[in-house]
């Protein structure tokens, strides 16, 4: 799509504008948006953009930085010494280890023996998904701009926050 | 018990075995503890607060009670040595405190704490015993993990600190002597085909060792995305058709060149039975032709004599057995002397 303002470049910014009541959609090049003064964050990304909905929907508190929020390993941490910090770091890199657990194992579902649990179990939606696990596959999903997803993830979390 | 107990003792996986293909079975599981770093991760504090968590399962368990307990940073290089050799640690299991390990009766069962894992447990036995293997580790498992708790996820399973080990934790492996499959060169082709499988195979210290004495580790490579029986049940399975590959190629080897077949195993006992010096390497060659004999029945010896004979000779076993550190040279004479002196016993 061509800038509605100088029809000439192509349109990089789309906005709605509501003048008198009606919404009007702006379609402009980089350019001629900053002509009108429309100002966007010099580090403008969807990542932002979706963090910030995260925020306002008042979803507990998304870590922003992509290091394991218990021990504090980076991916590129594992990446070098491919020895991950600690069981939380599964949690946090969930998506980043799918991919490779499939070329290490030829799968990367778990279908052994699971622990005989002794204490109380851990606090699961109806349908037995792990809240704070499918909080940090988000995360992940919106670090990547992997929105598709992240909406898909932010809609199970909301429902089974619902359920409870 | 005293580690320098161990030394005058036959662990279970050295006694007589029925098949003479495979000197033993072992199931490894990882396991972890969770809210605490991965040994590489934790500092001192932790790594002592992990070991003390795991001291009061073993005062109440009834099979680990008596269990012999080796701080690692109470001992020296020697002993070390000397566990490597015995299979108890890896070589790459760190000294300092908070990490021990834990000998149950007979070198059955054993548990390496904080090595690259919280925990590491092993179940050694002889022969090709798997499933016998596996029934005891699941019991210990549960029991452990009714105590400790282990960090796992539905998804990936028990969580471990390198994700090779992920899902099950489960590393199966038995040891094989494959002589003849290896004067035949037959080797080479059976071991890219195991690998193609999805199997491990190593030397006879694990990861980054070779093999020596034609013995070979043989192992599952994938722990996630399968179940424990399945496991058991494929490599069983897979080592029932190296040990058929082996028997035939000692067949044909006997078949074609009966006479220089027969040489070979008695000049090697008849080195063995006379030799004033002898080098590990030498010996643990010759070890395996004598190995082979007995198994053909060409030569009437103990198996546990053999087994027994191929740990004893090692470096740091030889300077347990005499009680002090001893020169190279030194150390070829006291190995001569014991193979000598056991030889003559059969």
């Amino acid at each position: 799509m061509l800038c509605e303002e100088c029809g000439r470049k192509e349109a990089a910014f789309h906005y709605t504008e509501i003048i008198n009541g009606f919404a009007t959609e702006l379609h402009l090049c980089e350019d001629c948006a900053q002509k009108k003064g429309i100002n966007f964050p010099a580090s403008f990304s969807f990542a932002d953009l979706l963090g910030g909905l995260l925020e306002s929907e008042s979803l507990p508190s998304l870590a922003r930085e992509s290091n394991c929020k218990n021990c504090g390993l980076s991916y590129s941490d594992f990446k070098k010494s491919s020895f991950l910090g600690c069981s939380q770091c599964y949690r946090y890199f969930h998506q980043s280890l799918e991919p490779l657990l499939k070329k290490i194992h030829g799968s990367s579902k778990h279908i052994g023996k699971s622990p005989k649990k002794k204490g109380k179990e851990k606090e699961r939606g109806k349908e037995g998904y792990d809240i704070e696990l499918l909080q940090s596959q988000l995360k992940e999903a919106v670090a990547k701009e992997e929105f598709e997803e992240a909406a898909k993830l932010r809609d199970k979390i909301k429902e089974i926050e619902k359920s409870k | 018990m005293q580690l320098n107990d161990l030394v005058a003792k036959t662990a279970n996986w050295m006694k007589n075995s029925k098949n003479g293909v495979v000197l033993s079975s072992r199931i490894r599981l990882a396991r972890n503890l969770e809210n605490f770093p991965f040994p590489h991760r934790a500092g001192e504090k932790q790594l002592l607060e992990i070991a003390g968590k795991i001291r009061p399962f073993l005062k109440g368990n009834l099979a680990l009670k008596n269990a012999l307990v080796v701080e690692m940073d109470k001992i020296g290089s020697l002993d070390r040595d000397f566990l490597i050799e015995r299979h108890l640690i890896s070589p790459q299991y760190k000294t300092g405190s908070g990490r021990f390990l834990v000998i149950g009766e007979g070198e059955t069962v054993s548990i390496m704490v904080n090595e690259e894992d919280h925990l590491r447990i092993q179940v050694l036995e002889s022969g090709l015993q798997l499933r016998d293997c596996w029934l005891l580790m699941n019991k210990l498992d549960d029991e452990l993990n009714e105590s400790i708790g282990f960090a796992f996820s539905e998804d990936f399973g028990y969580l471990t600190a390198c994700p090779t080990n992920v899902g099950t934790g489960m590393r199966a492996s038995v040891m094989v002597h494959l002589p003849a499959l290896s004067i035949t060169r037959e080797i080479h082709k059976v071991l890219p085909a195991l690998t193609k499988l999805g199997i491990v195979v190593r030397g006879v210290y694990g990861e980054g060792s070779e093999s020596k004495g034609n013995i070979f580790q043989v192992s599952n490579g994938a722990t996630l995305g399968k179940q424990e029986e399945e496991i058991v049940n494929q490599m069983e399975s897979l080592v029932k058709q190296l040990i058929n590959y082996e028997k035939k190629a000692q067949k044909n080897l006997i078949f074609r060149q009966k006479d220089a077949f027969e040489n070979d195993i008695w000049r090697a006992y008849g080195i063995l039975h006379n030799s004033r010096l002898l080098s590990s390497q030498e010996s643990t060659s010759l070890l395996s032709t004598l190995r082979l004999g007995t198994d053909l029945n060409i030569i009437n010896l103990k198996r546990e004599t053999i087994n027994e004979l191929s740990i004893l000779t090692l470096p740091a076993h030889i300077q347990k057995i005499i009680g002090k550190s001893l020169s190279p040279q030194e150390r070829d004479r006291a190995r001569a002397k014991l193979i000598r002196d056991r030889l003559k016993e059969n």
